[in-house]
């Protein structure tokens, strides 16, 4: 079966374990992480995209990552959650998308990265931007708050990194987590005050 | 009244640090982060493509500077030594010594407040080389430095840090010391092999 085009841009929004800055991003991400593990929650909203002829504009999803000491050893926990707002023809696209069925880069954690996939859970979303500060609720599964390292020579501006290998974009703002709770598919963390990591980009994901 | 200068070109640095630098990416206030040897052993080598201080031209011209900082930069006390290009006339060495020393505004100006001790301009043959994406610059018995990029998964890019680091505020590679990066003069003497790293374009003025 040849496989359904698509294409989505938006807001993306991380927070993981690591102590900030997390060596993922300069390693490719090869190196070792702070910890002994890494646990990472991405959340996304759609600004505009389309599965076929299926649009999502507006419409959120979120990956849960936990990986061993070194991301690129794979052997990864994968899940994801889609906007329980989304009507059954765009659930069962972002299902696809999400879960890595669909191509793009879910698809590439998928197949070369993930060894235990818990599965797609339809959920409310939250996704809340504000200057610098960006937070997401998704209730019983997992919830941030991170601010945007402050640029040292542009006022209103981020501390960027570019050419990074994240699936979410090449250019990604640096920023630190207030707090990062993560509680399901069988994942417990919680971290306050720790000014553990976080990232947020626009993204753009076309196959 | 100071006369204005201008100058391009491109500049690559190697410091004792561990990749990458906390200097660079703490979101502490810039140079206020613990060295990751506790001190700050530091070479920077500049090659101006187009300048000129006043009616002096400083096109072609080689220069490098090197700090020891015994805590963390922005406790000042730095030691520091100045190297020109022999090829430099006595009129392009003190314009050189005077940019380059932060006595007349630019990016070194910031430094010039943290300076003890400087143990003054030497005039030497210093080399710099661009080979690909790495960078080397000789000044015989005295320096040898070389950098390449910490690896990009894009093709053909390095990773760019906007660090607001004055010399190249904008745009900063990550890069790390090649084998055999070592500097000895002054009774100091280190080896930043394998150590943090960066390499720019820069442009700078005082006007």
């Amino acid at each position: 079966m040849a496989q359904q085009k698509w294409n989505m841009r938006g807001e993306y929004m991380e927070s993981c374990n690591c102590d900030y800055l997390c060596p993922c991003v300069y390693t490719n991400p090869q190196g070792p992480v702070t910890y002994d593990h890494c646990t990472a929650a991405l959340v996304f909203r759609i600004d505009a995209g389309n599965y076929g002829s299926t649009g999502l504009d507006g419409l959120k999803f979120a990956l849960v990552i936990r990986s061993g000491k070194v991301m690129a050893d794979g052997n990864w926990i994968f899940a994801g959650v889609v906007d329980e707002r989304a009507d059954e023809e765009q659930r069962q696209a972002l299902a696809a998308i999400v879960g890595g069925q669909a191509g793009g880069p879910p698809t590439f954690i998928r197949e070369n990265l993930v060894s235990d996939f818990r599965g797609v859970e339809f959920k409310p979303i939250e996704f809340t931007l504000d200057g610098l500060r960006r937070s997401a609720v998704i209730p019983d599964v997992l919830s941030f708050e991170i601010e945007g390292v402050a640029s040292r020579n542009r006022s209103g501006e981020p501390f960027y990194i570019d050419n990074t290998a994240h699936p979410a974009g090449r250019r990604l703002a640096l920023a630190r987590a207030k707090e990062l709770h993560m509680h399901g598919f069988g994942l417990g963390l919680d971290l306050v005050g720790k000014g553990n990591n976080g990232h947020f980009a626009p993204f753009s994901w076309a196959v | 009244m100071a006369t204005n200068w201008e100058l391009s070109g491109d500049y690559f640095e190697n410091c004792n640090c561990n990749v990458v630098c906390p200097c660079l990416i703490s979101p502490a206030p810039p140079l206020t982060s613990r060295p990751s040897q506790g001190v700050c052993d530091v070479a920077l080598a500049f090659h101006i493509d187009h300048g000129n201080y006043g009616a002096v031209a400083l096109d072609g011209l080689n220069l490098a500077l090197v700090a020891h900082t015994p805590g963390p930069m922005a406790d000042g006390n730095w030691t520091i030594a100045i190297y020109i290009d022999e090829r430099a006339t006595d009129e392009q060495a003190a314009a050189l010594g005077a940019v380059f020393g932060g006595a007349e505004g630019g990016p070194m100006a910031a430094f010039a407040p943290l300076i003890a001790t400087n143990l003054g301009v030497k005039k030497v043959p210093i080399s710099y080389r661009v080979t690909g994406k790495s960078r080397s610059a000789e000044i015989p018995g005295i320096m040898n430095m070389s950098v390449e990029p910490l690896p990009s998964l894009r093709e053909n890019e390095e990773i760019w840090a906007s660090a607001g680091h004055p010399i190249a505020p904008d745009r900063l590679a990550l890069a790390v010391g090649r084998a055999g990066s070592t500097f000895t003069d002054h009774g100091m003497h280190w080896d930043n092999s394998g150590k943090n790293g960066h390499y720019a374009p820069i442009s700078w003025s005082n006007h």
